[in-house]
């Protein structure tokens, strides 16, 4: 389109990079903290926090199991299937859970989940209605307030442009391992840049690889057409080739008594040894046909693929040992899919995730901030002449604003709602979420009246100042606090409190940055007026 | 009225249109080659069909990808259009041929 190769990259960069950045900021940013999705649902269920988190033992598990069997055919007798989940790392709790029967018109019943107590192996009753770590986990690909297939599909378009901002990136980013490490700092312009380049060049595999598979994971949706011409458009076909479950059997309508869960246990120990069990599924209980499959813990492969057991529920045989060996491609697809979720991450592994996460998150702001920046200098002259600045460049610095100051604000935003709402409001769960995208819109509505420098510093300050308080928070609203927890090793709500401060502190640094470094938006800097005034000699020297 | 008409006739300049035509270009027929290269490999790869669809679908953003650099780089829009759907209406033809 222009002249070279180069210089077309360049143009497609730009605009492909500019012209959806604030949506993918959003789902990077969601994406990035989902990683700690457990996490965060464990800190804003504060009722959990006492006399429940336990550890994996294996000398507990004939009771736990025993009890559960029990507790499940009191209360559930005739549910679809049972589900009894127990502690792993991240998440440290007994669950016992159950399917309804779903209605004639439904794939699924309603899923019920009680969680347990250790001493006494009661329920806990008055969890608050919270969706955690799972509203960023659903904002990360699902919005919110659109319909989901509506929100795939722009995540999805989204996807692409990021893509493809990438590769036309790297083409154009000719030095790409001299500006590894150089970074000038307060130099506005140049300084963006590098910061640009360098959030870029040093997570680049990790950029490359979520924003594929970030398409690999819903590409059922965006290319359907592979099953259309090999499946004639089954897509259930197609998935159960997939994903081969162990035969659904049906009930077959007979009751029969069932056998003791725990008389099970010592034959799954001779097949896994002491590996840890993730959960036991019971499904169609009371029935003949009922199967009891156990679930193998398998947090440190990298593939998602389920190891289990089954047995039959009535008399005790088992039935099948293993699922089949995936095939290569298989193997592919489930590895591409673990990567971008990285279930399989132990905490240094996941924190890394998280950290090119941020590194991403930079990347598209600096991105975006330099733009601004660019055609600012570029409309300079005009703005000096008392020229209002033109639409575009309005209207970029105020999304500046709103995402990339606004984001930190929202989150914050919402940890304070879960925690401070009454925890007997009505669609309680749903107004934490709005008050994430209440916070978005009130920078939005300063973004309209002030976009200078003092709106960045506002926002980013009162962020921070939110941020650092969230331990004292934690201590007010919930039965315990940050050395309790210290002190009972609840590492992930330790890590919650610390993080947040952490990045509160961080927040709170780059806005005194603003105050001295040459700035997001409003003037320009010394070094460039000094160039325009050299320019502007120059060129009254020439023309006389 | 007259200037609103001209203000408006100069915003659709040649490069403006140029650039609108490449881009629905890139998106379109970028999509439609690359759905329809998803389709011809589902059926055709030397794979069992499961693993055929899956490779099919994880190589389809790659067409993607380099059609929408394609249709950005000729030196006419036209062509962009051009080369894009021809490959995607070979595509398409392959499919029912095999298929």
């Amino acid at each position: 389109m222009k002249d070279t190769f180069f210089r077309t990259m360049t143009w497609l960069h730009t605009w492909v990079g500019l012209l959806v950045c604030w949506v993918l900021l959003l789902v990077f940013f969601a994406g990035t903290v989902s990683y700690y999705r457990h996490e965060i649902s464990l800190w804003t269920q504060p009722e959990l926090h006492k006399n429940v988190f336990q550890h994996y033992q294996t000398e507990k598990l004939t009771e736990q199991l025993t009890k559960g069997q029990h507790y499940l055919s009191t209360n559930a007798a005739h549910a679809k299937d049972w589900r009894i989940s127990l502690p792993t790392e991240r998440k440290p709790y007994l669950v016992y859970a159950w399917q309804t029967q779903p209605k004639p018109d439904q794939d699924y019943g309603k899923f019920i989940e009680h969680i347990i107590k250790i001493q006494d192996l009661g329920i806990v009753t008055d969890i608050r209605d919270s969706r955690g770590g799972n509203f960023f986990y659903r904002l990360h690909f699902d919005l919110h307030y659109l319909p989901a297939n509506i929100a795939r599909w722009l995540v999805g378009f989204c996807t692409m442009f990021m893509l493809l901002a990438l590769i036309s990136g790297i083409v154009i980013h000719k030095r790409i391992f001299k500006d590894f490490f150089k970074f000038r700092r307060d130099k506005t312009n140049r300084s963006w840049l590098d910061a640009h380049n360098i959030s870029s060049v040093l997570a680049l595999p990790y950029h490359l690889m979520i924003t594929y598979t970030g398409l690999i994971t819903l590409m059922i949706i965006y290319m359907p057409w592979g099953v259309l011409t090999a499946y004639d458009g089954n897509v259930r076909a197609f998935r159960a080739e997939v994903k081969p479950r162990h035969e659904q059997v049906e009930a077959a309508g007979i009751p029969t008594e069932m056998i003791k869960i725990s008389t099970l246990l010592s034959q799954v120990k001779s097949f896994w040894g002491e590996s840890p069990i993730k959960q036991v599924l019971i499904t169609h209980p009371y029935d003949e046909n009922s199967r009891i499959t156990f679930y193998k813990n398998t947090q440190q492969t990298v593939t998602d693929k389920r190891v289990s057991l089954v047995f039959n529920g009535s008399t005790g045989k088992i039935i099948s040992k293993a699922s089949p060996s995936p095939s290569v491609i298989h193997a592919t697809h489930d590895t591409l899919m673990s990567l971008h979720t990285a279930r399989f991450s132990e905490p240094v592994l996941r924190a890394f995730f998280f950290f090119c996460g941020i590194m991403g998150c930079i990347m598209i702001a600096t991105g975006t901030l330099l733009w601004a920046v660019k055609i600012r200098q570029k409309q300079q002259i005009n703005i000096k002449k008392g020229i209002k600045e033109s639409l575009s460049l309005r209207l970029v610095e105020r999304l500046n604003l709103i995402f990339v100051a606004g984001l930190p604000l929202a989150t914050c935003c919402f940890f304070y709602a879960n925690r401070i709402l009454p925890t007997d409001m009505i669609n309680r769960s749903q107004w934490e979420a709005n008050s994430f995208f209440i916070a978005l819109a009130l920078v939005g509505i300063l973004a309209c009246i002030n976009r200078t420098k003092a709106s960045w510093r506002l926002v980013l300050r009162t962020a921070s100042i939110g941020l650092v308080g969230i331990p004292l928070l934690n201590a007010l609203t919930s039965s315990r606090h940050l050395m309790s927890n210290i002190a009972n090793q609840q590492w992930a709500l330790v890590g919650f409190d610390i993080m947040c401060a952490l990045i509160g502190g961080i927040l709170w640094y780059a806005s005194n940055k603003l105050n001295k470094n040459a700035n997001v938006s409003t003037t320009v800097s010394r070094s460039n007026q000094k160039m325009n005034r050299i320019v502007v000699s120059e060129l009254s020297t020439r023309n006389t | 009225m007259i200037l609103a008409h001209l203000k408006w006739r100069k915003r659709f300049t040649t490069s403006r249109v140029d650039i609108i035509s490449r881009t629905l270009a890139a998106i379109i027929g970028g999509y439609l080659v690359a759905a329809t290269a998803c389709g011809l490999l589902s059926i055709t790869l030397p794979l069992p069909t499961a693993e055929r669809v899956l490779s099919a679908m994880m190589l389809s953003f790659i067409f993607y990808v380099i059609a929408v650099l394609w249709s950005f780089n000729v030196k006419k829009s036209e062509q962009a259009w051009r080369d894009l759907l021809s490959i995607s209406a070979i595509f398409y033809m392959s499919i029912l041929i095999v298929g």
